[in-house]
């Protein structure tokens, strides 16, 4: 069974580990890395740790379009992803697929950002 | 060639200006330039080979400018729509390509103008206003039976507003152009675009014809939500000088007064809507914690994920959404529910909760930890 996590509208799954690949964004020193920015709110799910975030859609076919944010590579011990209204969550090293929340909108489903 | 490879540094850095300068053209909201305006017209016509229009013609926006063409006679002349945007679109595109790739002209195309959802649902709820005298035959039949009037007018009639006039959305090609001309230098295969230029950036919609060309303002409102889609909360999303709106509420048409007097807005009311988007609206508007407060939808599953909540309507269409409720508490100890709207084929929460990450129920039985 695939180990979920997740954080108000993001989910995150552990997959086995992948090279980095695709479009890369790393986290800086000292600037966190956005998953997901806030439409109305402003907050947004972080990470300060060191990870790497790559694009690679051929890994997330099974994805409906649209929810599919990226991989998530923790090369470190632990990452945690921080967010103003949740409680942070502690990812252990691994790699994981990171996706966003939907509803069904007035013509299709459309996506969240809480 | 890819375009990271074709173009300077320069050169790609202003491809972010002038995308920036035509997304503000399709959204401006400022009143028309007249006199510019009434010159782009005369080049414009000029460049597609045709004498000027004996009168020009302003309306206060779409609306009117559609009532007054309505009544266009035969001294006005054939609509010139075809000849004046596409045929010269079709011109300069060929003399452009014949300098720079085709695949190079595409790239800058669709760097300088992607998609705009904001100005497409403006110009859509434009066209889906002007009452089409013009219909096809097809479009008669089905608005009004059969009528021979109308077949016979639909028959003989002109086409139909959005192929006899252009608007924002249609003229916004023109910022490709316009980088080539100004950053690639391609003057002399753009120049018979100077006038449609000048024309996208002072007016709203024109109807061209032979002898008279009519011009329409701009809106002096337009509002889109966060992912650009015609809405404003508490007024017209969309309004012309001549005082037509449209209310739009997340991209979906609705009557002024579900948003001018929400506390109108009742389960009877909704009940009584037969459009299934705006219905969906009055629900969002009410919020669906009121709808399902006053006894507008049933209980119809619950366990550790949510509840999921359903009304039918007449086997005509479902609302149903799942009642979420954040895991981390508010700094008071309360915790926030949100209600997510789901297809109405679902059964139970947890298959509600799974398809709104797109996952099977099976599969979110992984989940280790939500806060």
């Amino acid at each position: 069974m695939t180990e979920i996590f997740a954080q108000g509208d993001l989910l995150i799954e552990r997959v086995g580990d992948v090279a980095p690949s695709g479009t890369l964004a790393e986290t800086a020193e000292g600037v966190p890395l956005v998953l997901l920015e806030g439409e109305a709110t402003g907050h947004c799910h972080a990470i300060g740790e060191r990870t790497t975030l790559f694009r690679d859609d051929d890994l997330a076919r099974d994805i409906p379009a649209g929810l599919y944010l990226g991989h998530l590579r923790v090369a470190s011990a632990y990452a945690r992803v921080t967010h103003e209204e949740h409680a942070p969550l502690t990812l252990p090293r691994g790699t994981y697929r990171v996706r966003r929340q939907r509803e069904l909108g007035p013509r299709d489903a459309r996506v969240l950002a809480d | 060639m890819p375009i990271e490879r074709a173009l300077t540094a320069e050169q790609r850095s202003a491809l972010g200006d002038f995308r920036a300068r035509w997304a503000a053209i399709r959204r401006a909201t400022a009143p028309a330039d007249r006199s510019a305006a009434e010159e782009a017209v005369r080049l414009a016509y000029q460049a597609a080979g045709l004498a000027s229009p004996a009168r020009i013609v302003w309306c206060h926006g779409p609306m009117a400018l559609a009532k007054l063409a309505g009544r266009i006679s035969r001294d006005d002349g054939r609509n010139l729509r075809a000849r004046l945007v596409d045929d010269v679109h079709r011109d300069v595109a060929a003399s452009v390509a014949a300098r720079i790739s085709r695949r190079m002209l595409a790239a800058v195309e669709s760097a300088v103008n992607p998609d705009d959802p904001l100005a497409a649902a403006a110009t859509e709820a434009v066209t889906r206003n002007v009452p089409e005298k013009n219909l096809s035959v097809l479009g008669q039949l089905r608005r009004n039976g059969l009528s021979w009037s109308g077949l016979l007018e639909a028959l003989v009639a002109p086409r139909s507003f959005a192929s006899c006039t252009a608007g924002p959305q249609d003229l916004s090609w023109l910022g490709a152009f316009d980088y080539v001309r100004e950053l690639l230098g391609l003057r002399a295969e753009t120049e018979p675009l100077r006038g449609l230029m000048q024309l996208a950036t002072s007016v709203g919609w024109l109807q061209p014809h032979e002898h008279i060309c009519w011009l329409a303002e701009r809106p002096n409102l337009l509002c889109g939500d966060a992912r650009d889609r015609l809405h404003h909360p508490s007024g017209p999303a969309l309004r012309y000088p001549d005082g037509w709106s449209i209310w739009a509420w997340r991209g979906v048409e609705v009557p002024r007064w579900i948003i001018a007097h929400k506390d109108r807005i009742t389960l009877a009311a909704i009940d009584a809507e037969i459009d299934v988007q705006v219905r969906r609206c009055m629900i969002e508007i009410m919020t669906p914690e009121r709808y399902v407060a006053l006894g507008g939808a049933t209980r119809i599953a619950e366990d550790e994920t949510g509840v999921l909540w359903r009304r039918n309507w007449l086997a005509a269409d479902a609302w149903a959404a799942v009642e979420v409720v954040n895991a981390t508490p508010e700094p008071d100890g309360t915790r926030r529910h949100f209600f997510l709207q789901v297809p109405a084929n679902l059964r139970t929460a947890r298959e509600a909760v799974a398809w709104t990450y797109g996952l099977r129920a099976e599969a979110y039985a992984g989940l280790v930890m939500r806060t």
